[in-house]
């Protein structure tokens, strides 16, 4: 479903990203952890086609991010970090906004808008002013959008923080139920017990460069995901 | 504490002018002259208007011994001139600022952010104030000759006169901060008084020349009532002409005014800042909504911005001269009358008429701040499967669709009160729809290259951006083009034929500039 060749991404004269190779299948919750600065949201942008790069190929669903931008969004959602959303806008309309971007007919769009609306509690406070929401509403909303076409691949940055404990068990749940209906999913996270017991497969990036990655088993073997995390910021200061 | 804060507002109020907003690096020198020379074109264009005007007053009243009114009539022009200029930021800039919560986590006491909030509205205050009344100084020096007193009560008056307009525009603003904190339509409540307050200063605005007549006319009744009505002002004219009591009574009750505005804002200041928005709670009720077009989406989300009253009032500004024409026209019929029984040929008015509604047109900035305004939301429309292009294009039909529809109405009446026959008519608009195109183009491309994308405040890119200015200035300056051109060119073309060029020639200046979008201009949307 997303595949990452050799990607490379540099600001001025530092290498945020450097030749980073993946490969997320159908189906794969893929976590990809690092220390703050090391490149996730890089990878994550040029994914989406948010942010252009200089090396390498993304290829979403066999089709090139470079090559057929806007094909490529349609099949992805991006959920940010701190999502800042049309605060002009009612989280309502904001999901319409979005429903009509992404060719959502009327009934599904309802269907779908009533289903995560509800999982997140958020189904009281759609016709207030995105304005008037608090963080982690935005981030529920911002995820709501997100799952509103169905998309078959959903990259996300940091998904849990700000969410309550609630919305945190439903987002795991979805990301679940959105795989086995055969979509992927690739998200960053700091919350290492979270990817060890979500995620098919996981990949360390340090200061823009892979260091691990595979399935959890190969990547922690018997040990934690946060003490092989933790070797291997040691290994690189060694 | 204070310094730091301070240094803060002044970066603040200074980056657009200094800073790169792309890369948050300074601007190159080249960059910073232009916009110097720029800034002082538009303040040189006004300060000549309050030249001219002091220029007429001033003589007669000082040869009838009534300098005192004279000063106290620039003044209460001064003081109105800087309100009306400083008021509709004063909401924004003091209670709605993007980083007030920040400031409000930190140890600092809300008397010390309200205070260097204020010293950006001052700095705005004595700007509009200082463009009336120092030449009305200067002029009055050169007529009535130098003495020491009067200069000396003069500057002093200068630096602090803009104090009362701090204290009126910040107690404006902090009363529509409160209203529109209690009422669920805050937007509908903001809208109405400002429109209420546009339109007193746009009969006032009208009546200027009939005021003017009858000040001049009736300088010592004028005085009386000054001294009775707006006896601060009588103290102004007092001291600028070098009464000392006079001084110290303005001083008094200026500062006074002053300090309890300061105080009651500061008081308050948290509460109003904290207090929660839009009382009643909205239920959702779900309803099934029809699919629109994505294009149709972008145009809809365009024009909700518009819902904000600060966008309205000043990115759209046109479309509401448009409206108070057509009510000043209706309201004016008899004027109308005149110019048809005057016997100008129709032609002749027609360009007027087109000139004016192009004037009006170009006041429209939607686009010139379109890129800026996306902010950082910009990552919705990055990572949604939709064109560059067809963003660019729900951009300019919101700039087209909000100018041309308040444009044909005013055309319509304005050319039916004065008796343009319908050929001719038609081109007017035809002018003033091919003027709006290349403005929304000409917007949009500026702000590609002049986007600020980090503003704390939409003010900053609505109100006080360069690509703003420039959009606005290159659309008054195509205005400007054509009244001198059909002054060069009127002999030899009809009015019909004259329209018909200019229109054209609107049509294809902006073809290169759509063309540059499609091209260039996508690139840069899609690495900002």
């Amino acid at each position: 479903m997303l595949r990452i060749e050799h990607l490379s991404k540099s600001y001025g004269t530092k290498k945020a990203v450097d030749n980073v190779s993946l490969h997320i299948q159908k189906g794969e919750i893929y976590g990809f952890i690092g220390h703050n600065g090391a490149g996730k949201t890089t990878t994550l942008k040029a994914c989406c086609g948010i942010l252009g790069f200089e090396e390498g190929e993304i290829y979403v669903n066999g089709l090139s991010v470079k090559e057929d931008p806007i094909e490529c969004k349609a099949q992805i959602a991006y959920i940010p970090d701190n999502p800042d959303l049309y605060t002009f806008m009612t989280g309502v309309q904001y999901l319409h906004f979005v429903a009509d971007i992404y060719k959502v007919d009327s009934a599904t769009r309802k269907e779908r808008i009533r289903k995560y609306a509800d999982a997140f509690e958020l189904t009281e406070s759609l016709a207030l002013p995105i304005g008037a929401y608090s963080h982690g509403m935005k981030q529920k909303l911002a995820i709501i959008a997100a799952l509103v076409h169905a998309p078959k691949l959903i990259i996300m940055d940091e998904p849990f923080v700000g969410l309550d404990p609630k919305a945190a068990h439903a987002v795991k749940g979805i990301m679940r139920e959105l795989c086995k209906e055969g979509a992927a999913i690739f998200f960053s996270t700091h919350v290492l017990e979270v990817a060890e017991k979500l995620c098919d497969k996981v990949a360390i990036i340090k200061d823009g460069k892979l260091v691990r990655s595979g399935t959890m088993d190969e990547v922690k073997g018997e040990e934690s995901l946060e003490s092989v995390f933790l070797e291997t910021a040691e290994d690189e200061n060694a | 504490m204070l310094k730091a804060l301070l240094k803060k507002q002044f970066w603040e109020t200074a980056s657009f002018f200094f800073l790169n907003s792309k890369d948050g690096k300074r601007r190159s020198t080249g960059a910073i002259v232009g916009f110097a020379l720029l800034m002082l074109y538009a303040f040189g264009a006004v300060v000549a208007m309050f030249t001219m005007l002091s220029w007429t007053l001033c003589a007669p009243f000082v040869q009838n011994g009534l300098s005192w009114v004279y000063f106290a009539f620039m003044a209460t022009l001064a003081t109105s001139f800087s309100v009306i200029g400083s008021v509709f930021s004063a909401k924004s800039k003091l209670f709605e600022a993007k980083d007030n919560e920040l400031l409000l986590s930190m140890p600092l006491p809300s008397w010390a952010i309200l205070f260097t909030r204020m010293t950006g509205l001052y700095a705005m205050a004595f700007l509009f104030e200082a463009i009336v009344f120092v030449p009305a100084v200067v002029v009055y020096f050169i007529v009535a000759g130098f003495s020491m007193l009067p200069a000396l009560f003069c500057l002093l008056l200068i630096f602090l006169m803009p104090f009362g307009v701090l204290a009126i525009s910040s107690l404006l603003g902090w009363l529509i901060a409160l209203i529109t904190a209690r009422f669920p339509a805050k937007n509908l409540i903001t809208v109405l008084l400002l429109f209420a307050f546009f339109a007193l200063y746009t009969v006032a605005y009208t009546k200027i020349n009939e005021a003017l007549n009858f000040i001049l006319a009736n300088g010592a009744a004028v005085g009386n009532v000054m001294q009775t009505w707006l006896f601060p002002f009588y103290l102004i004219g007092l001291a600028a002409t070098g009464n000392a009591l006079g001084f110290l009574g303005f001083f008094a009750i200026f500062g006074g005014v002053f300090a309890l505005a300061y105080l009651l804002l500061s008081a308050t200041f948290f509460r109003v800042v904290t207090m929660k928005r839009g009382g009643v709670q909205t239920k959702y009720k779900e309803r099934t909504i029809k699919r629109t077009s994505a294009f149709s989406a972008l145009l809809r989300k365009e024009l909700a911005r518009l819902k904000n009253p600060m966008i309205l009032f000043n990115a759209a500004l046109g479309s509401i001269l448009f409206l108070v024409l057509c009510v000043f026209a209706l309201f004016n019929t008899e004027l109308c009358n005149e110019i048809v029984r005057s016997g100008v040929e129709k032609g002749e008015v027609a360009v007027i008429l087109a000139v004016i509604l192009c004037f009006i047109a170009s006041s429209n900035m939607l686009t010139a701040s379109s890129v800026s305004l996306e902010g950082e939301t910009l990552w919705i429309l990055r990572s949604s499967p939709v064109a560059t292009k067809e963003i660019f294009a729900a951009k300019i039909a919101t700039h087209a669709l909000v100018t041309a529809l308040p444009a044909a109405i005013a055309a319509a009446v304005v050319c039916a009160l004065l008796k343009i026959p319908v050929g001719l008519a038609a081109l007017v608009l035809f002018t003033v729809l091919a003027i709006t195109v290349l403005c929304a183009t000409a917007g949009l491309a500026i702000n590609l290259k002049m986007p600020n994308l980090t503003w704390t405040n939409e003010v900053a890119v609505v109100k006080q951006s360069l690509s703003t200015m420039l959009g606005m200035f290159a659309g008054w300056g195509a205005s400007a083009l054509v009244i001198i051109g059909h002054f060069a060119f009127g002999k030899y073309l009809p009015a019909a034929g004259y329209l018909t060029i200019v229109g054209a020639l609107f049509v294809v200046l902006a073809v290169p500039l759509i063309l540059w979008l499609l091209k260039r201009g996508v690139k840069i949307f899609e690495r900002l």
